[in-house]
């Protein structure tokens, strides 16, 4: 189990995986935005817009292609760390998903190259079609992975059956696609939206602007129908942690709503209906509130999933939930734990196997102190109330696993967590 | 003796036969050090080159134009094809692999934002002018450098699991656990091997360069820098060499295979290397044969190429060798999905013929492009003035 110190393995993916997926659902629209844009630009013999899109295209591959590919890798490094068996179990499951996956993200890298590289070098009917071609692979890969990512949440029938089509044909693999399609075309329409408002031509800003909300308008059309259908197909459990109201994920969930309505909203009455009034300022702000309805959406997705990394399967401190429910109640978990320096409590090393046992079984998801941190949750706390709480932590928590573990066990635990979250405790 | 700490199987077996999983993860990774060899090496040479021209030297301009030019879809190519030997080694090695993973922590993480930075390092060097490009190609090459140390670290840590709890309980975070003295003759031996591909490639490369001054420059650097990688290869050889296992050695030295991918190196280094002298001493237009002389230009590069690609071979028998040793029974257990390993390798030969056909197209058109720009092109968007400083 990695220690991460004060950010907690959970913390850097989420980081990591909210830049990636921002950036990446930017590049599955943005593609299609290009073709788009250049086939109508032509037919209509606009110079000017042309002369845009190229220049678009330019910051379009500085973006997807560097950060987009390197913050993938970055996904592929994290995931490793944080939940080595989930991810070792979807790449056995779906590894033919991911490497038809690989082949289209190279198709992106090429023909994105080739793209940039060859305006006015070649006709234009052939700059087109790469343009499509690359616009097709995008989407293609947004396809592939969102089978898997909505899997997490929704093994549908995958955990009786193990057949693959059943896990990537998952209940809310097509709502979830749904909202990532408009989402990518809104994020699309923002970005033009800021790199148009900086164009110098009034008349040619007016056009697109105009063209870059209509695709925002679109979206923000689609993304309702995709919610609604996402939030019938996931667990009952989560659907109520969602609408219950009071509690983060509930709060964050809220918010992606709120924010994205307030966009929408935005759009339409402001760059939508005048587009002289855009400006960089306006643009970016609204590029900020992108960033904080995905990213609070994308938390929220990791959140509800709690206490399982594959929801009804495997419990996010990398145990089977069948190996579980055949556990009894007391059984050790040192012994269980390969990676305990201690085997068993001795009586003078309490410290050091309560120590080992939060490292096997909860810092998954708690940080000492920092991103969930467990100090301050048991702050008030007192030694025997700790070790009390210690075998109700799936009823008190519903975000946590069933905690097995021997009386010895829980106390030591018990007794390092109180040791360490008094003030002055020696806290690592 | 098996360690403990290996973690066992996991509950859902492999998707294809082993073969063919190992097939494609050599296949694929040997693409990803062709790329990742220009691109370490090619960023060292470039920065060299850079600050020969800012000292004077302005005759090595156009070579380093080159390299500069090329890094950065060097470096989109090396990420592509870096993601599906990952993919497979996960899945045959897994246990292994997020293993080393973790015990490195930190410091495996940090990788990412290093590429991330090296990466848009290439990108302003290549895309700007100005007296800082030595310094910011400095910058991407020490990423790399660091990268690739990360890399040599993870994969030598994971074939050996008996340090492994010993390095968990000394550094949950993560750390670099490995010796100095362990990882650093293998580094080395990548590094070189990233120069010498370089060094080839930038001798056929200045043999197109049409001023004669220039064009002899470029390859007189590359050739230096090919041979003196080459030497200094030997005794770095030799040391990684001894690092390995004796349970390796054995094994190299019991198999035909090994010993047949070993002289293969040699011979085919050796080739290369007399490829390049000779295209140095006829001036770049190399020995009079029916071959097209732009094709005589990469015989240096390929047969360098040819001899990394045994040497890698052979790393990867050393690799499988170890880890098999480990590998807790029932962990290759097989459970075949025919349709989508159909699925895949027919989408993989599409793929490549649809990249081949836009090549082609490109190819076709822009040769009767040639001339005036936008001469030979129906109007299509107004010629740029940012051509110049866009094109490569
Ligand atoms: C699957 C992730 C996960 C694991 C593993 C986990 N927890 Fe939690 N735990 C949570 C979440 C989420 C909360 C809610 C935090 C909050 O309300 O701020 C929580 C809350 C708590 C609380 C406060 C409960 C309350 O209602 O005040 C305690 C105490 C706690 N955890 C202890 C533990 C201990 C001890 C372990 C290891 C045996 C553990 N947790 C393992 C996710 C987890």
């Amino acid at each position: 189990m990695w220690d991460a110190g004060v950010f907690n393995g959970g913390a850097t993916i989420a980081l990591i995986a909210i830049l990636h997926v921002y950036i990446a659902m930017f590049a599955v629209g943005t593609g299609i935005f290009l073709y788009a844009g250049e086939r109508s630009a032509r037919r209509r013999n606009d110079a000017g817009m042309l002369q845009y899109l190229r220049t678009h295209s330019k910051f379009f591959i500085l973006v997807a292609l560097v950060a987009g590919a390197i913050s993938g890798v970055g996904i592929w490094f994290d995931i490793g760390l944080i939940a080595p068996e989930a991810t070792g179990v979807l790449i056995r499951t779906f590894v033919w998903f991911w490497a038809l996956e690989w082949i289209f993200f190279a198709l992106e890298v090429v023909t994105a190259l080739l793209y940039y590289y060859t305006w006015d070098r070649v006709r234009p009917k052939l700059h087109e079609t790469i343009g499509l071609v690359y616009a097709v692979s995008a989407w293609m890969s947004l396809f592939l992975i969102n089978g898997i990512i909505s899997f997490m949440l929704t093994p549908g029938r995958w955990p009786e059956t193990h057949s693959v089509w059943d896990g990537f044909w998952n209940p809310s693999a097509i709502p979830s696609l749904v909202m990532r399609t408009a989402v990518s075309v809104i994020l699309a329409g923002l970005y033009a939206l800021i790199t148009s408002a900086s164009v110098e031509d009034a008349d040619l800003r007016s056009r697109l602007v105009r063209f870059s909300t209509s695709w925002m308008i679109l979206g923000f059309a689609a993304l309702p129908l995709g919610g609604a259908a996402w939030l019938a197909a996931i667990p009952p459990e989560s659907r109520a942690t969602l609408l219950s109201g009071a509690n983060p994920a509930s709060l964050f969930f809220l918010m992606s709503m709120a924010i994205s309505f307030v966009m929408a909203l935005f759009v339409w009455a402001g760059p939508y209906k005048k587009p002289s009034m855009v400006n960089t300022a306006l643009a970016a702000l609204l590029l900020v509130m992108g960033f904080a309805a995905t990213g609070s959406s994308e938390w929220v997705r990791e959140a509800v999933r709690k206490p399982f990394l594959i929801y009804g399967y495997l419990y996010s401190n990398n145990v089977y939930k069948q190996e579980a429910e055949r556990l009894p109640e007391n059984a050790s978990i040192l012994a269980r734990a390969k990676w305990a320096g201690e085997r068993s409590v001795a009586p003078d090393r309490e410290l050091e196997a309560g120590e080992a046992i939060f490292r096997s079984a909860c810092m998954q998801c708690h940080a000492v102190n920092g991103y969930n941190g467990i100090v301050p949750l048991v702050a008030h706390w007192s030694e025997e109330y700790i070790e009390h709480q210690l075998s109700h932590l799936d009823e008190l928590e519903a975000a946590m696993p069933p905690f097995h573990a021997t009386a010895d066990e829980k106390r030591a635990l018990a007794k390092w967590l109180y040791a360490i979250s008094r003030p002055g405790g020696d806290a690592p | 003796m098996t360690p403990e700490v290996i973690p066992d199987p996991f509950p859902v077996g492999l998707p294809a036969p082993p073969v063919l999983l190992e097939i494609l993860l050599v296949l694929t990774f040997l693409l990803h050090v062709l790329m990742m060899n220009v691109l370490l090496g090619g960023t060292l040479t470039a920065t060299g080159l850079e600050i020969a021209v800012r000292l004077g030297r302005r005759d090595l301009r156009p070579a380093a134009r080159f390299l500069v030019k090329l890094l950065p879809n060097v470096m989109a190519l090396t990420v592509t094809f870096g993601v599906a030997p990952l993919l497979f080694l996960q899945l045959l090695y897994g246990q292994f692999f997020f293993t080393s993973s973790i015990l490195m922590g930190w410091y495996w993480l940090a990788a990412v934002l290093l590429m991330l930075i090296g990466y848009y390092g290439l990108y302003v060097a290549a895309w700007r002018q100005g007296g800082r490009r030595p310094w910011i190609l400095a910058g991407s090459a020490l990423c790399f450098l660091a990268v690739a140390y990360a890399f040599v670290h993870n994969l030598l840590l994971m074939t050996r699991p008996h340090t492994w709890l010993y390095a968990y309980l000394s550094s949950p975070g993560g750390g670099l656990h490995l010796p100095l003295g362990d990882v650093f003759p293998r580094y080395l031996h990548m590094i070189l091997f990233g120069t010498s591909l370089t060094g080839a490639l930038l001798v056929g490369s200045s043999g197109g360069i049409e001023e004669g001054g220039s064009r002899m420059a470029g390859m007189r650097v590359g050739l230096w820098v090919l041979t003196l990688s080459l030497v200094a290869q030997i005794p770095v050889g030799a040391w990684y060499g001894s690092t390995l296992s004796a349970g390796a050695v054995q094994a190299l030295g019991a198999s035909w295979y090994a010993r047949v991918l070993f002289v293969l190196a040699l011979v085919s280094n050796g080739a290369g290397w007399l490829a390049a002298y000779r295209l140095w001493r006829t001036a770049g237009t190399g020995i009079k044969t029916g071959i097209p002389e732009r094709a005589v230009r990469f015989f240096p590069a390929a047969l360098v190429f040819a001899g990394t690609a045994a040497m890698m071979l052979l790393r990867q028998f050393v690799q499988d060798f170890e880890l098999q040793s480990f590998l807790p029974a029932g962990s290759w257990k097989v459970e075949v999905q025919p349709v989508l390993t159909a699925i895949f390798l027919v989408g993989l030969t599409l793929a490549a013929a649809v990249v081949a056909w836009l090549l082609y197209r490109v190819r076709k058109d822009r040769a009767g492009g040639e001339g005036p720009p936008g001469a030979g092109l129906p109007a299509g968007g107004p010629p740029g003035p940012e051509r110049e400083k866009t094109a490569v």
